[in-house]
């Protein structure tokens, strides 16, 4: 689904972010990502999605290599990945739905068959009592899982997530990853960022070590 | 796709209320930009309908030679009728020129009565189509080389003043116009690059989610080009307030004083020509702003 070869990102002349990554995710993989803070994580999520070009190498998703790819192309493969920001970016004068219909608007769905599918996610992730509060009358915890609805709401093939746990409680924690193994389970590949060493052991799944920009394992 | 365009209508109207103050602001300077241009077209408007009234200017009297025939007369006239963007040939014969005449000016009848012959000479008067002033002195000089025809008159200093003046008008409306149009595009795109900053958040995110320029950009046009209908809509409502309440009365007093002077508020032509004005400036004034400050 995703793979990289000789990737190398520098955000400056000089100052690399990530050098030199080869790795390869199949399909329907759940990997962790993790390293210490500046180790580059969200640099490597941010290149799978666009958000930053690749500074060389190549890399593939879904078959398609987007190191080159056209400026009009990228919203058509970002409506493919669902992505949860570290920093959640939620519009502060919407709603919670309103926050997750955003994601379905963009590729033209909307009215009762969205509304219907809106209702569901935001059950899913346990906010359906708070659908129509602001993300600042939310916690920290809640408005994560805002960004996990809006990820989620159009059935992404990949999920990619920054910290999607790094405001939870242990018993949260726990719940949002019973969610994402839900996810998984249907087949979704999933791509998590994390420090959280004791999540990343006790969950069993693969990792990708990441250390000043470079691979480690 | 009507779906789409409807929910983009319902983004726009959203983001207009958001920026509230700001949209009014700029509604009311287009508005006032536009009520000039407004009350220019109302000022041509009005030299039109009083140019027509006196358009008998507009015809062309051609005199014919005393020893042209009746028969002959008719067969001019006919000749005439055939050229193109005439509307009319009408011969007047000496009789008939001088029934006119002692019709308006009875005091002279047994003076010519009184003459052994008829003094007055036989013409034809021409109407032109559509009263165009442009084909008046095409026509005349045509007439003029007719054999038969002596000597033509159609207001000549008259109407190459006219022509001066309506060319004049024409630059001017042309220069007022592009003047308003640019100083409306450049209001608008201030506003829409203003209303694009406070919410360039919420733009990013859009463009996170996967949103197209054309989905980001869409509400904004809408926006920009409602803005500029209001202008208009809002320019056209307070001139025909004024001219209700000024030029209207001063038609009734007229009628007491049985003058001809009558006020006509813009046509439908103005009216569709403003609206367009606000419309297209606003349009084109987003567009600018957006290519700018996203890159679209
Ligand atoms: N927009 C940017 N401009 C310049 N440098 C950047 C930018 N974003 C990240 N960097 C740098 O790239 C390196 C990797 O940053 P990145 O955000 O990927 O780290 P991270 O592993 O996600 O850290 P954290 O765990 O704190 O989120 C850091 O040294 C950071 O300073
Ligand atoms: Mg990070």
């Amino acid at each position: 689904m995703i793979q990289m070869f000789h990737v190398s990102k520098a955000y400056s002349r000089e100052a690399y972010a990530l050098q030199d990554i080869n790795l390869k995710i199949a399909k329907g993989d759940f990997v962790f990502v993790t390293g210490p803070s500046g180790a580059g994580k969200t640099t490597l999520l941010k290149l799978i999605f666009c958000e930053e070009s690749v500074t060389s190498g190549q890399l593939l998703v879904d078959g398609r290599n987007i190191a080159r790819i056209r400026a009009s192309r990228i919203p058509y493969l970002r409506r493919q990945i669902g992505v949860v920001f570290q920093d959640f970016k939620l519009i502060p004068t919407m709603t919670v739905s309103e926050n997750v219909a955003l994601a379905m608007e963009v590729v033209g769905v909307y009215g009762r068959k969205a509304k219907r599918r809106i209702a569901a996610i935001v059950n899913a992730v346990g906010l359906g009592h708070k659908m129509h509060a602001l993300p600042l009358q939310l916690s920290a915890g809640e408005q994560q899982r805002v960004a996990i609805a809006r990820a989620l709401v159009n059935d992404p093939k990949i999920l990619l997530a920054d910290e999607p746990t790094g405001n939870l409680d242990p018993e949260l924690t726990i719940e949002i990853m019973d969610l994402l193994n839900f996810i998984n389970a249907k087949g979704t590949t999933i791509l998590v960022a994390s420090h959280n060493k004791k999540l990343v052991e006790t969950s069993g799944k693969l990792v990708i070590r990441l250390k000043n920009g470079h691979l480690e394992n | 796709m009507l779906r789409r365009l409807v929910h983009h209508f319902i983004r726009a109207v959203a983001s207009l209320k958001k920026a509230m103050f700001i949209n009014l602001i700029t509604v009311a300077t287009i508005t006032i930009a536009l009520l000039l241009l407004a009350g220019y077209l109302l000022l041509l408007n009005n030299l039109n309908h009083w140019i027509n009234v006196s358009q008998q200017r507009f015809t062309i009297k051609a005199f014919v030679h005393d020893d042209v025939v009746e028969k002959k007369l008719g067969e001019i006239a006919g000749k005439i009728r055939s050229y193109s963007n005439v509307r009319d040939a009408k011969v007047l014969d000496k009789n008939q020129a001088k029934d006119i005449f002692i019709d308006r000016h009875p005091d002279f009848l047994d003076i010519i009565e009184g003459l052994n012959e008829n003094p007055f000479q036989a013409s034809i008067l021409i109407r032109v189509e559509n009263d165009s002033a442009d084909s008046v002195k095409q026509i005349a000089t045509k007439v003029e080389k007719i054999a038969g025809v002596e000597s033509v008159d159609y207001g000549e200093r008259w109407l190459e003043r006219y022509l001066a003046f309506r060319g004049t008008v024409k630059m001017g409306s042309y220069l007022l116009a592009s003047l308003i149009i640019i100083a409306c595009i450049f209001l608008v795109s201030n506003t829409i690059r203003l209303n694009i900053f406070t919410r360039r958040a919420e733009i990013e995110i859009y463009k996170l989610v996967g949103g197209t320029k054309i989905f980001i950009a869409t509400p904004f046009v809408i926006e920009g080009a409602a803005l500029g209908l209001c202008g208009a809509a809002l320019a056209i409502a307070m001139l025909f307030v004024f001219f209700k309440l000024t030029l209207l009365g001063m038609n009734r007093e007229s009628i007491h004083m049985m003058s001809s002077l009558t006020f006509y508020f813009l046509n439908n032509t103005g009216i569709l020509l403003l609206l367009a004005v606000g419309v297209v400036s606003g349009t084109v004034g987003s567009i600018l702003s957006l290519h700018r400050f996203l890159r679209i």
